[in-house]
């Protein structure tokens, strides 16, 4: 499949980077307020490898390959495209440290690693997921080099993990607590069936204004990255977006992690050891 | 001299029966008056009573912290969010619907000094709705016992 080739690649040019300055750092807990970049801690057994994105430039930011083999489906999730929606970045840490028994996951924690460590929504180059033109070239470098990896992983399913303010449909122009699938690939039967799978395992029912529903389609027609995987791809993508309202960071990032741990097994990914 | 037989308490001869009746009237009125403030003292302590269970009596401490304590404990972790937050929980999310469409920009942690005050609000009127139905099932049982 490419995406051996493309990591591979990313992996010769700054394997050394990510591994020592970026993955030498703290482990242990994933979550909390702290902005800076934890690198994840993979399972023993699951097989881990790392490349870059922008490699030797400051926005340099490292992606790792969780699988068992190469035969099956491949999702790429990405965490960290606006830098203080800390339960997204948190939550593709942990999933970095998966053991995947069937497929392989390529995680991309940090894509706006300059934002995350800012704690700014937005990085240098302003808000990355304005970026992604559809059906021509992103229009940053930054967002150049996460579609080529996005593009080349030749995915299944694509995953974007984000944090909202507010919830959808309850706080005005606020989204959390809503997954917004692409009009391709069956998306939006998958938005539906795993809202209803997390609001069942781990929402309470006095919660009612935090249960999980599907939001609009997107189908290209915004500069955002799950809109240019529906409309450039024609894959099945799915923005996920939690709300910071009444939620610790814990939560979110659990929540987060189990949301997308049900759309990759929807795409048959499976993770050894599921939270539900 | 009084003797035998005088009228001690006649009034019309001034003699020392009627300092008696004076100094007993004087007493009386004593009681009286210490009687008066003593009810006062009742009344003021019954009003303050009265006050303070309107504002701070167990019924509203019961149903503020019903309001306040499962829903700061679902917001330190949802694993803790607890059916007994619901009533908090919808007033919390009342409070902030109604705050976003006045005020879009403010973060929803400063609901927080709004919520608490709402709360002790309706936990005051709350109260007074108990205390106002159990006086007056207390009445109706009155009047049918009678």
């Amino acid at each position: 499949m490419k995406r051996r080739a493309v990591l591979a690649a990313g992996a010769t040019v700054a394997g050394s980077v990510v591994a020592g300055a970026t993955v030498g750092a703290t482990r242990g807990a994933t979550t909390g307020d702290d902005p800076e970049p934890r690198p994840p801690s993979p399972a023993a057994e699951t097989t881990v490898e790392t490349g870059a994105v922008r490699p030797g430039t400051r926005r340099e930011t490292p992606y790792f390959e969780v699988g068992s083999d190469d035969s099956g489906p491949t999702a790429v999730v990405v965490g960290g495209v606006h830098g203080n929606e800390v339960s997204g970045y948190r939550a593709a840490e942990r999933i970095a440290e998966w053991e995947v028994t069937d497929g392989s996951v390529v995680v991309v924690p940090w894509a706006n690693v300059v934002a995350v460590r800012r704690n700014e929504r937005e990085g240098p180059d302003g808000d990355l997921n304005r970026q992604f033109s559809i059906g021509g070239e992103p229009e940053t470098p930054l967002a150049r080099s996460l579609w080529e990896l996005v593009a080349a992983a030749d995915p299944d399913v694509v995953v974007d993990l984000h944090r909202s303010r507010g919830i959808y449909g309850t706080h005005g122009r606020w989204v959390g607590q809503a997954l917004f699938p692409t009009a391709a690939g069956g998306a939006t039967s998958d938005a539906d069936a795993v809202a209803d799978r997390v609001n069942e395992a781990v929402v309470p029912a006095s919660m009612w204004a935090h249960r999980f529903r599907r939001g609009n389609t997107l189908g290209g027609t915004s500069p955002l990255l799950i809109h240019k995987v529906s409309a450039d791809l024609d894959t099945a993508g799915v923005l996920v977006e939690l709300t910071e309202f009444y939620l610790d960071v814990d939560t979110q990032v659990r929540w987060t992690e189990l949301i997308a741990e049900r759309l990759l097994s929807r795409h048959g990914i499976e993770r050894r050891g599921s939270a539900i | 001299m009084t003797t035998a037989g005088d009228d001690v308490t006649s009034e019309s001869d001034g003699g020392p029966g009627a300092d008696r009746d004076a100094a007993i009237a004087d007493r009386d009125d004593a009681i009286a008056d210490r009687g008066a403030a003593i009810a006062d003292r009742d009344d003021a302590i019954a009003d303050r009573g009265t006050w303070w269970t309107v504002v701070a009596g167990p019924g509203v401490v019961c149903l503020f912290s019903l309001l306040t304590v499962p829903l700061v404990l679902g917001t330190l972790d949802a694993r803790l969010h607890s059916p007994l937050a619901a009533p908090g929980y919808a007033l919390f999310v009342a409070l902030t619907v109604v705050g976003e469409r006045v005020v879009p920009q403010f973060a929803f942690r400063l609901y927080w000094p709004p919520f608490l005050l709402c709360s002790y609000g309706v936990a005051v009127a709350g109260a007074g709705v108990g205390r106002a139905c159990l006086r007056g099932s207390d009445r109706l049982r009155g009047a049918a016992r009678e």
